[in-house]
């Protein structure tokens, strides 16, 4: 019978491509190390690639004889293959994330700092590479809604866990700390999906908008986009409460990265001052995200009303002057993508959901401290042991005298501090090396970068003994 | 050279960072237990470093030939590492060290090691103002293959006094080849004519390879 034929034919071509997908999850029973959430993804999805292998193999002897039903039946192995199409994505760039291409540390860090919060004591983040130079949160529903559908086909028990996260990091940033630190916007989006802010925010949107628009209602309907503004503020939103999220998760350490890998500093002029001719594509709102000047402007607010601001605002450094500089930029000098008409409807739209969206915030991480206090007590201290070659997993309280274990994100931000403003000084320390040396100066950022993700190993491994 | 009491090992862990006769040993994981008399325990880092099979049949103690590039393992806590009979590996200390300028180190393998005959340390001297992690050359002398578990104690640290102390200004700039490392570091030799060339010697012979079969060729 032809149909049998043809029926083996493609389950044993789905058998042998799920079987290569099986090859690198089977990767993290051994070497190389894998995060947490990678091990878990893996293991789901290896799991998964037996059952349906299983179920490949059994296939060709469910064939109904009846002509009408063979159709149905031959579109099972088709949807299957759809699904393990959408997953195959995922598998391999998470399989090359290993522990020796990322910073381990530091995500497991704030893995831990999110594991603080109440809601969030189960998370996980799995890791993958990417080729694009960016960080992105995969949604989950996509892949949720992929396995379940796999595995209700192959009669799996496996099912996506509820508190996994999906996050990609460019690849060549793997070992970077300091730019890493923008992995905490890409926690924020992680929040904002668990948490259904999407949702939550919608309807307040809506009645923003309407009142806010109302009084233009005609301008707005002629303009040939309209349909999209609600979408658009809905997106601006996400990333804002992505971006205040991260301000307030881990520091200003988030804004100096934001900074560098938007490559903002370019826009100085050789006095400090904003060169605002050049920095035109950095206040346009694209229909996806808010103007990257715009988003800085509000992380200062955010870096002001949690405390941060008098401990940083003395920095000499680019990143600090791009923050202060963001704050004399007027909202009227922001564009957005309807047209200037509507320029100052859309300030006022967005300065309402910003309030509901600092109030989700504050919800989201209900008792988590800032950090700014110890922050303040103890960078400096940081770092000097920095500055002295020595890694700061252990200080001396500069009150007591007695040696003390500082917090993530006094580390972080200390280190990230240091970077910024004297690395010079540091380097200046050392026996033959030359601060304006730019080779010099990359080996021993590298360095203090592997200083920064020790200090974070270690206070992993003190916190886990002490249980704090 | 005296070597120094635990409680002024204590004393100097508690002094001021700036102080050049601060000591640094972090993280110091049970700290009760970490102290004898007159050393300290190591525990052993999640990082290694695998020999590799060079590209051409020899080693040397040069920069430019050959070079083998050892493979990085990270284990992590509670994972292990198998060092099978006979083998080596580089490993590294847990804890990340700075002397005083006025102390030198030395590591020992701990007694209970050394008698499943695993060596930790054949270069044990560590000079004053170090900082960084101990690069380990762990070798398993033994007939059994060897399970390590990253965080298991396996060294003792003893200090030093160098008498007389040397001039505490000398130690304010930093220096050395192996600078705060955090992982095992492969060895760094410098250009191996230019070395012997320092001594006199401008004559210095290397076996020519073999362009198929890569086997040296005299």
């Amino acid at each position: 019978m032809g149909g049998t034929a043809d029926i083996t034919n493609d389950a044993a071509s789905l058998y042998r491509f799920v079987e290569s997908i099986q090859t690198f999850c089977e990767l993290q029973r051994g070497f190389p190390a894998y995060l947490e959430g990678s091990r878990v993804f893996l293991s789901l999805i290896e799991e998964l690639s037996r059952s349906t292998k299983k179920y490949s193999a059994d296939f060709p002897a469910g064939l109904p004889t009846n002509s009408d039903d063979y159709r149905v039946y031959r579109q099972e192995l088709r949807t299957l293959r759809y699904g393990w199409y959408y997953v195959h994505r995922f598998v391999k760039p998470i399989a090359d994330a290993d522990t020796l291409r990322l910073p381990g540390s530091l995500i497991n860090s704030l893995v831990r700092r999110l594991r603080s919060v109440e809601s969030f004591g189960d998370s996980k983040l799995a890791i993958l590479h990417i080729r694009e130079l960016n960080y992105l949160q995969v949604i989950a529903s996509g892949v949720r809604e992929a396995i379940t559908q796999i595995s209700s086909f192959v009669g799996s028990s496996s099912s996506f866990p509820p508190d996994l996260g999906l996050i990609g990091i460019p690849y060549s940033q793997a070992k970077a700390v300091f730019l890493n630190s923008l992995i905490a916007h890409e926690i924020g989006h992680f929040v904002f999906e668990k948490r259904q802010l999407k949702d939550a925010l919608a309807l307040k949107i809506h009645a923003i908008l309407n009142s806010t628009f109302a009084p233009v209602k005609d301008l707005v309907q002629k303009i040939g986009d309209s349909r999209r503004i609600p979408t658009a503020i809905a997106d601006w939103s996400e990333e804002l409460f992505c971006d205040l999220f991260a301000v307030r998760f881990i520091g200003p350490c988030y804004s100096y990265a934001f900074i560098e890998i938007f490559d903002l500093t370019n826009y100085l002029s050789r006095d400090g001052s904003l060169d605002k001719d050049a920095a035109a594509l950095a206040v346009e709102f694209s229909y996806s995200h808010p103007a990257y000047l715009y988003r800085i402007q509000k992380q200062v607010e955010m870096l002001k009303s949690i405390g941060w601001w008098p401990h940083i605002r003395a920095s000499q450094s680019t990143c600090q002057k791009i923050l202060e500089n963001s704050e004399s930029l007027g909202t009227s000098y922001f564009s957005f993508p309807f047209g200037s008409d509507l320029q100052k409807y859309f300030i006022d739209c967005l300065d309402q959901v910003l309030t509901e969206i600092r109030t989700a915030i504050e919800e989201s991480l209900k008792g988590l401290d800032t950090g700014v206090a110890e922050y303040s007590r103890l960078s400096r201290t940081v770092k000097d042991y920095l500055l002295e070659g020595v890694v700061p997993s252990t200080i001396r309280d500069p009150d007591s005298g007695k040696r003390i274990v500082p917090e993530t994100v006094t580390v972080l931000n200390s280190a990230y501090q240091l970077y910024l403003d004297d690395l010079p000084e540091l380097i200046g320390r050392i026996e033959g090396q030359d601060s304006a040396s730019v080779e010099h100066r990359a080996k021993w950022t590298e360095t203090l970068e592997n200083w920064t993700l020790k200090a974070l190993d270690d206070l992993a491994l003190i916190s886990a003994k002490t249980g704090v | 050279m005296a070597v120094v009491q635990s409680s002024e090992i204590q004393r100097r862990l508690g002094l001021s960072i700036k102080d050049p006769a601060s000591l640094v040993i972090t993280p110091l994981l049970n700290e009760k237990d970490a102290f004898s008399v007159d050393s300290i325990d190591l525990r052993l880092g999640s990082h290694f470093l695998l020999p590799q099979v060079p590209p051409q049949p020899y080693a040397t103690l040069d920069s430019e030939n050959p070079k083998t590039v050892p493979l990085h393992v990270h284990v992590p806590w509670g994972k292990y590492l198998v060092v099978p009979a006979h083998q080596t590996v580089l490993g590294v200390t847990l804890e990340f060290i700075k002397l005083p300028f006025d102390l030198s180190g030395q590591i020992l393998t701990k007694s209970s090691i050394a008698r499943t005959f695993v060596v930790i340390e054949t270069a044990p001297w560590i000079h004053p103002s170090y900082r960084g992690c101990l690069t380990l050359e762990i070798a398993n002398v033994s007939n059994t293959p060897l399970l390590l578990h990253p965080g298991v104690r396996i060294g003792q640290l003893i200090l030093q006094v160098i008498s007389p102390p040397p001039d505490p200004k000398e130690a304010v700039k930093l220096k050395g080849n192996y600078l705060g490392p955090v992982y095992p570091e492969a060895p760094k030799f410098k250009n191996l004519k230019d070395e012997l060339g320092s001594i006199g010697i401008t004559e210095v012979d290397l076996p020519g390879i073999c362009a198929n079969c890569k086997l040296p060729v005299t």
